[in-house]
């Protein structure tokens, strides 16, 4: 029991390693297209992993930890608050599909989609300008490639994780 | 699920779709917001620049030509600038710098 624990705990450092190198990575990454707010939602991935293997908490706590770390690194406190909301909200949703025991993919484009959601209301916030939602059907277009995306990719990965 | 993947991929259709509506080649202003405050408005017909002062940065706007277009900005990602021009006849006839919560769009005179 205790192992198993261990094993638990080592997966999720493991993962909130690997989440981050995905933020960087995209952090690095030039974007296809000038759109505020938009993602590759790369490290997502981890998020979804877990939340399919580990379950909920370890997700959660590897998904916030990510959010702050990535923060810190490789943005700014501007940054952060539209990452915690995006990231919020696309857990809550992801958790849902989750819950439904919906398919990874389902989850990944759930995720993909509501992170957009968050960061648009954010900005519309921010900006105190509603005119923004007009950038929500193209964010969520590209969410939809996006999502697809990682969430074949983690389809792909989940027999690789331990349970 | 096939049918709920349907349904959403017609709507994000529907919805660009009903964003595109075309714009008339009205006389426009170039209307120019910092978190929220509306700070300039240009008439897009007169060639002006204008420098502004987002917060924790600058955008240089450029009006020329019928178009407008953010030139170079200090901030991170650089959307404003690779947002490109925009015109009576542009999509979404927006250009957004959020790290500068700076927002300029385009607006049918009364």
């Amino acid at each position: 029991m205790q192992s198993k624990r261990t094993l638990h705990l080592t997966a999720a450092a493991l993962f909130t390693a690997f989440a981050l190198i995905l933020s960087y990575l995209e952090a690095i990454l030039p974007l296809p297209l000038p759109l505020p707010g938009m993602k590759l939602g790369l490290a997502n991935l981890a998020t979804l992993l877990l939340l399919y293997s580990l379950g909920v908490g370890y997700a959660a706590a590897v998904a916030l930890l990510r959010i702050l770390l990535s923060g810190l690194l490789f943005g700014s406190p501007f940054t952060l608050l539209y990452s915690l909301a995006g990231g919020i909200l696309a857990f809550l949703g992801m958790l849902l599909a989750r819950r439904l025991r919906a398919p990874v993919l389902v989850a990944s484009l759930v995720g993909a989609a509501l992170h957009n959601v968050g960061q648009i209301a954010v900005a519309c916030l921010v900006t105190e300008t509603p005119r923004l939602l007009a950038y929500l059907p193209f964010l969520l277009a590209a969410a939809l490639v996006t999502g697809s995306l990682v969430g074949i990719a983690g389809k792909l990965l989940l027999k690789y994780v331990p349970k | 699920m096939k049918k709920l993947l349907a349904i959403l991929l017609l709507t994000v259709l529907l919805l660009s779709l009903a964003a595109c509506g075309a714009k008339s080649a009205d006389e426009l202003t170039v209307v120019v917001k910092v978190s929220g405050e509306v700070v300039a408005r240009l008439p897009l017909s007169e060639n002006t620049e204008l420098t502004v002062d987002g917060v924790g940065g600058t955008n240089h706007l450029i009006v020329k030509d019928g178009a407008a277009w953010v030139s170079s900005a200090d901030c991170a990602n650089q959307v404003c600038v690779k947002t490109g021009k925009i015109d009576g006849k542009s999509m979404l006839g927006m250009i957004t710098c959020l790290p500068h919560e700076v927002v300029i769009y385009l607006e049918k005179d009364e």
